[in-house]
């Protein structure tokens, strides 16, 4: 009975990190989904998908401290699952806000989106986010060194466009 | 590195971002509110960047007060150096960016923490003792106020906090803010601890990528990037990142150099024609074991052949046996318990990319913790000696 309780409180604590995290990594996500779908539509999708997939299986995570990088995880695997699947098929319109920019090339991200899909989720997480070159490789799963060789491409070829 | 340009990615990145969609903003709430139906407990989160900037408005203020700040300043600076050392290394192997509270701080307690913040810096008005710090969560005393590193959390006694208790909380942000910073200023200090020049490692880089790869590098344009950044939890190792690009390459290519003894520690090559990591690609053992002669043709290169005491194959697949990225990883052992990976594209037919690693066991870890992760979502991971 006192381990239910405590299992029960337990769930209930991580519940709300679960629901904190997602408060706080509500843009990251957003842009990171973006940057791989390429259409607001599809990249509301994705996060929505994402967070009712990592909502489901929060329980199987042993360490809820890796609570954060994990469901950051979910949203670029569940991206690139998703751009898998829509293959070939013709890109639904986007918004116009997000279109009009597209020819405005003083705009960073749209410097941005002319990288290498893996370049862009480097810039988003350590340039805009925040997070350290531990922390990206944490989050991708990619040792550092990675991380830091693709930064520098990222580096170069946005000098290169701007 | 260039840090003026890293500045101005970093200024442009949040100046130039769109603002959400708001159809996004409500899905994302309308979810937040189901998910959050059944919560019953709250924890409470505060934000260390948001206590810093408070920090920053505080000490704009104190301007006038320059005895007492001398004293807060004088304060932090008798900090011993091993216990900077000790504070750095446990707050860089935090988990989280954010510190937790056990339970809700009331509002007088809020107001405390700033009051008494100011009383801290402008009066020199410090804790009679420090803060208990504890690095795991069962270390927890009930009723007394603890940090614990594991989970970046300030157990809270029940009752209301004593200004001493808000004074040790304050003093342990204080004394972290000031550890980190020292150690920043120590990795900044290691530029001059660089022994070998650009030219130098320019050269070498250019001198392992003909030798590895047989790429004809005299006519190789390249970005050198000073890298005096953290590479591993217990020292910042300085290196130079030097890139390769042009057209008279047939691949693009990455080599980072340490900076003290020149060692190659890292090559990465990006073909220009293919993509090294494609899925759907059948595992091939044989192939992969093949492939041994040229992991030891590299070792030859690098003066490590002799040393290697064992080496693993590791490759991530699908249920219907087709390689996860179209990629294998070799793991080698030298004797002295370092490590070299490499990774080798099946749909390139090349090592595109090696690095050294200073402790095998902890990539092998790395490599264990990882299947167990993937096996999740259908990953399966082969993880087997092939040499010893």
């Amino acid at each position: 009975m006192t381990n239910n309780k405590h299992e029960n409180g337990r769930n209930k604590v991580s519940e709300q990190y679960f629901v904190n995290i997602v408060q706080e990594e509500k843009d990251l996500m957003f842009r990171l989904a973006y940057n791989i779908m390429q259409n607001t539509v599809d990249a509301e999708d994705v996060v929505a998908e994402s967070i009712c997939k990592a909502w489901e299986k929060r329980k199987s995570l042993k360490n809820p401290d890796k609570m954060r990088n994990w469901i950051l995880r979910i949203i670029i695997n569940t991206a690139k699952n998703a751009v898998a699947v829509r293959n070939r098929i013709e890109l639904v319109e986007d918004f116009p806000q997000y279109c009009d920019e597209q020819e405005n090339k003083n705009n960073i991200w749209d410097l941005v989106s002319e990288l290498k899909e893996k370049e862009r989720t480097v810039i988003i997480l350590y340039y805009y986010r925040g997070f350290s070159v531990r922390e990206v490789s944490k989050i991708l799963h990619i040792p550092e060194g990675t991380v830091k060789s693709r930064l520098s491409n990222a580096r170069n070829n946005l000098k290169k466009l701007m | 590195m260039d840090k003026s340009f890293e500045d101005q990615i970093k200024y442009k990145l949040i100046k130039d971002v769109e603002p959400l969609p708001d159809s996004y903003t409500e899905r994302i709430s309308t979810l937040i509110e189901q998910l959050q139906e059944s919560k019953a407990e709250r924890t409470i989160k505060f934000n260390i960047k948001y206590a810093a900037i408070i920090l920053g408005l505080f000490v704009l203020g104190a301007s006038g007060t320059n005895a007492a700040v001398h004293v807060y300043q004088q304060y932090l600076s008798s900090m011993s150096q091993t216990e900077k050392e000790q504070l750095n290394k446990k707050t860089q192997r935090l988990l989280e960016e954010l510190d937790h509270f056990s339970r809700d701080l009331s509002k007088e307690e809020r107001g405390k923490i700033e009051s008494l913040r100011k009383k801290y810096e402008n009066d020199g008005m410090f804790p009679e003792e420090k803060i208990i710090e504890i690095d795991h969560k069962d270390e927890v005393m009930k009723g007394e106020l603890v940090y614990c590193y594991e989970n970046s959390t300030f157990y809270l006694p029940d009752e209301e906090l004593t200004d001493e208790d808000i004074l040790k909380i304050i003093d342990f942000w204080e004394r972290r803010d000031y550890a980190v910073k020292e150690k920043n200023k120590g990795e900044r200090g290691l530029i001059k601890e660089q022994k070998i020049s650009q030219e130098e490692a320019v050269r070498i880089a250019k001198n392992i990528l003909q030798k590895l790869y047989k790429l004809e590098m005299e006519n190789a344009e390249s970005i050198v990037e000073f890298d005096p950044a953290e590479v591993s939890d217990e020292e910042a190792i300085p290196s130079y990142l030097i890139s390769f690009t042009g057209q008279a390459l047939s691949c693009d290519a990455i080599v980072e150099i340490d900076a003290k003894e020149g060692i190659v520690k890292r090559v990465a090559i990006d073909d220009k024609s293919k993509e090294e990591c494609v899925s759907g690609i059948k595992v091939d053992e044989d192939r992969c074991r093949k492939c041994l002669n040229e992991i030891y043709s590299f070792l030859s290169v690098l003066g490590e052949k002799d040393y290697v005491d064992e080496i693993r194959l590791i490759y991530k697949y699908r249920k219907d046996g087709t390689l996860n990225r179209g990629n294998i990883k070799y793991l080698v052992k030298l004797n002295d318990e370092s490590a070299y990976v490499f990774l080798y594209s099946v749909n390139t037919q090349t090592i595109y990319q090696f690095y050294e690693m200073t402790t095998y066991k902890d990539v092998l870890k790395q490599e264990k913790d990882n299947a167990k992760i993937q096996k999740q979502s259908g990953i399966m991971t082969k993880n087997k000696v092939i040499m010893k």
